[in-house]
């Protein structure tokens, strides 16, 4: 494990989060010697997932990285030296709050809080029992013995199944890294109360508080948007809400169309909404009966699905490194220090929280509002577990908000409980950004109470970089990856990671498809046959007879399916 | 639940499978996934070569794009195993596995090099990290052999607490192999299917597959996949 680091890439990246982890697979994909590095000890920076015990710690964290006092000795002629990361970037107004109480009164003299222990052989009792969670009412105590069964995003996201991503994911084969669930339904808050939005044909039919009229208009609209061209052009300079008024829809439709379908605020342009809406409706019945998918076990394991593919590709990835500055001179970036270690490398990436602070202090600031909530049960309960996708309309002058319900069965929340995720632009505080939603949505008090009860709330600010010029204040081969973006999807991200690519390696080929391993000779053919051995195979028929010989060649790596969609 | 390393004999399997297996009619197919981890150079991409292509090369080069490879066993009449082998990617040597890298494997090997007794003091780090990224659905841990490498070299180098180290951490069992001479590494693969096995009958993993999407073209129009359990 503890082998000296190489001394010469192609290419560093510093940060793990998304466009930094983009960029890796894909440098590595086409044969440049990466070297993927940082200090945390795990991955996605601002786009990472944790566990409970683990998010009240790590939120937070960014040390600047010093150069050593001993700098002037590692240095050459022409050379100096800036600190990694800044207190810029970082993730800011962090509050947690428990809900509940530490411990039941008849656990009083029982057991105390475990958190995750490096424990090798046991795992708690109520880890081994996964149906014996739902009985008593949650406590501190119980929910942090189910640490490791919370998966809890930074930054949390949903795919369009018809989105960049999954295109990307596809046709990349990435896609063999990582599962996904459909969100089930979307959900939106109307005249004081939630109402499901009619997505699909027959979800408009099986509407009931859509009039049959509304429901005939709402196909129309629908339908004549997916080919909608000469029309738009008298909107150029108007509104998407301005477009849907002059359709003479109802206001329950422009609600839905615009807010929920389209994720548009009054403001957004009509060009905008109505590329939005046919990303909806294109997306729809590929995967699942929304346009949208969820990454099993969090939105973090996006970022290490890239990680896994670009070390399959040879890429080099160190955690956890002390590193302690980047040497400069004229022409630019030159090495990384790590200790006292100089790596060279002929370009360097970095996220934007590992700059050093001078190339970012000119820059004005953003904020996403978030919000974490474990909650006992759904916003709108039902027989079967939902994945949900709230749209909270902008309301009195707040900004919209987006909200994530996810249960169990995403693997990201223990069986009893919820996971919902709160984003909005950040106005003022995140508490305050989200003050309205919850009053409406939740309760904080325990009892008897048709909410859901929060029983553990997370509340934090995280900066927005996606408008900045990152280009402005760097030397020429080094280069900047915006954070987390307000989006509801990854779009974003992957068109700063092609540009970013495209300009470190022109006319080249942005994340062929990897193969597949049955595609794959291991070894080299040739001197493989001078110095194969293949005596001794005997002594093992004696173990299990029916041992066959390996027939990989006819059997497909993919998964069989079985059982069909209800 | 009973103990991980309390030996299931053959016979109890399959009286176990005729009782699930009265109606179905298909031959069963069970994916499992094994990590086999260890430090650099240990001869991790030399065994999974042995095992899957049955050859053993001294020029394996980094298997740049392999990401794991199959080897399918007729268990039984009516059970297949396919054994997806995860190597580590040849430059993760870091220890900077990827949750993603873990996820869904239902064992592991842990392999040291013999001719370097260096490697089996990180043993125990391979081990913390595996334990600490991957369980079996119910969150017990996931059973683990420790395969002391390049056995036709020398095996005077072979720890003697080794026996110790296994029973304080609930490791299945240690086997001396050698990748050059085929030696022990079918058996360490059987012991490590059949715990596979045994989970699978106990805990009936996979407990969440249903409407998990994979994002191929099988996968669409609504039809679901089974993952690998
Ligand atoms: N003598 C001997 N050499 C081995 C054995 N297994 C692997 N090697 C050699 O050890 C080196 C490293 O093996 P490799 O499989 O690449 O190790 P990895 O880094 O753990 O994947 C190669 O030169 C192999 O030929 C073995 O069982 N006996
Ligand atoms: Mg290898």
């Amino acid at each position: 494990m503890d082998n000296q680091l190489p001394t010469d890439f192609d290419l560093i990246i510093v940060g793990t989060g998304m466009v930094e982890s983009i960029l890796s697979a894909a440098a590595s994909r086409i044969g440049k010697r990466v070297l993927h590095i940082d200090r945390n000890e795990y991955y996605g920076g601002q786009w990472a997932s944790f566990n409970l015990d683990a998010i009240q710690q790590r939120v937070r964290e960014n040390p600047i990285c010093h150069p050593p006092e001993n700098i002037a000795e590692l240095l050459q002629q022409g050379e100096h030296a800036l600190p990694i990361g800044n207190d810029l970037f970082n993730i800011e107004n962090v509050s947690f709050n428990w809900h509940i109480p530490e411990q039941t009164q008849t656990d009083v003299q029982g057991i105390s809080a475990e958190s995750e222990t490096q424990n090798l052989t046991e795992t708690s009792d109520k880890e081994n029992d996964p149906d014996d969670v739902t009985a008593e009412p949650w406590t501190k105590n119980t929910l942090l013995q189910n640490t490791r069964k919370f998966n809890i995003d930074l930054t949390p996201k949903l795919q369009y199944a018809r989105g960049d991503l999954v295109e990307l994911l596809i046709s990349s084969n990435i896609a063999r890294y990582s599962e996904y669930r459909s969100v089930s339904r979307v959900l939106t808050w109307l005249n004081g109360q939630l109402e499901v939005v009619p997505c699909s044909r027959s979800d408009v039919f099986a509407n009931n508080k859509v009039s049959v009229i509304e429901k005939r208009m709402l196909m129309k609209l629908l339908t004549s948007l997916t080919d909608a061209g000469e029309e738009l052009k008298d909107y150029e300079n108007k509104t998407f809400h301005a477009f849907l008024k002059d359709k003479k829809l109802t206001p329950n439709l422009v609600h839905y169309v615009l807010y929920a379908i389209s994720m548009s605020t009054d403001q957004t342009p009509c060009i905008e909404g109505v590329e939005n809406t046919k990303m909806f409706l294109n997306s729809l019945g590929r995967f699942g009966k929304t346009p949208f998918l969820f990454s099993m076990y969090g939105s973090g394991e996006i970022t290490q699905a890239f990680c896994r593919l670009s070390a399959v590709f040879g890429g080099i990835f160190a955690l956890s490194q002390p590193l302690s500055g980047l040497i400069f001179d004229e022409g630019g970036f030159k090495s990384l220090l790590v200790g006292q270690q100089r790596i060279k490398a002929d370009h360097i990436v970095m996220g934007i929280e590992k700059s050093p602070g001078t190339f970012v202090e000119t820059f004005t600031k953003d904020y996403i509002s978030r919000a974490v909530f474990i909650t006992d049960k759904s916003v709108m309960e039902s027989e079967k577990e939902h994945l949900t996708l709230l749209v909270y309309p902008p309301e009195k002058g707040k900004n919209p908000v987006t909200v994530i319900e996810l249960g169990s069965l995403t693997g990201t929340c223990p069986k009893g409980t919820f996971i919902v995720h709160l984003i909005s632009r950040q106005s003022t505080m995140p508490q305050q950004d989200f003050q309205h939603v919850v009053q409406n949505l939740f309760t904080e008090e325990s009892g008897d109470s048709t909410k859901p009860h929060v029983l553990y709330s997370l509340y934090f600010s995280i900066p927005d970089s996606n408008g900045l010029d990152l280009r402005k204040n760097v030397p020429k081969n080094v280069y900047l990856c915006p954070g987390p973006d307000l989006d509801l999807d990854y779009d974003v991200s992957i068109k700063q990671a092609k540009q970013i690519f495209n300009e470190l390696y022109p006319e080249t080929e942005f994340l062929p498809r990897a193969p597949d391993p049955e595609e794959i000779v291991i070894g080299d053919e040739d001197e493989a046959n001078e110095e194969t051995t293949t005596e001794g195979k005997a002594d093992s028929d004696t173990v299990i007879d029916e041992l066959v010989r390996n027939i990989q060649s006819q059997n497909k790596v993919d998964d069989s399916v079985h059982g069909e969609d209800a | 639940m009973t103990s991980l390393s309390n030996g299931i004999t053959r016979e109890k399997i399959l009286s176990i499978n005729d009782s699930l297996r009265i109606n179905n009619l298909h031959k069963r197919e069970l994916n499992f996934k094994f990590v086999i981890i260890g430090d650099f150079g240990v001869g991790k991409t030399s065994i999974i070569g042995r095992y899957t292509e049955g050859q053993f090369s001294t020029s394996y080069k980094i298997t740049i794009g392999a990401d794991f490879a199959l080897k399918t066993l007729e268990w039984d009449e009516d059970t297949r195993v396919n054994l997806h082998l995860w190597d580590i990617a040849g430059h993760e040597r870091f220890g900077s596995l990827t949750g993603v890298f873990y996820r869904h494997a239902v064992a592991a090997a842990i392999v040291f090099d013999l001719t370097r007794p260096e490697t089996y003091s990180s043993v125990e780090k391979w081990l913390i990290d595996l334990r600490r990224k991957v369980h079996l659905p119910g969150g017990l841990p996931i059973p683990v052999v420790i395969l002391a490498n390049k056995g036709d070299v020398t095996v005077t180098t072979l720890p003697s607490q080794i026996e110790d180290f296994c029973k304080a951490n609930n490791i299945l069992s240690w086997f001396i192999t050698s990748a050059k001479n085929n030696l022990n590494i079918d058996e360490a693969m059987i012991r490590l299917t059949n715990a596979a096995i045994q989970n699978h009958h106990n805990l009936q993993f996979p407990l969440i597959t249903d409407d998990i999407i994979s994002l191929t073209d099988a996968s669409e129009n609504n039809e679901k996949m089974k993952k690998c359990c």
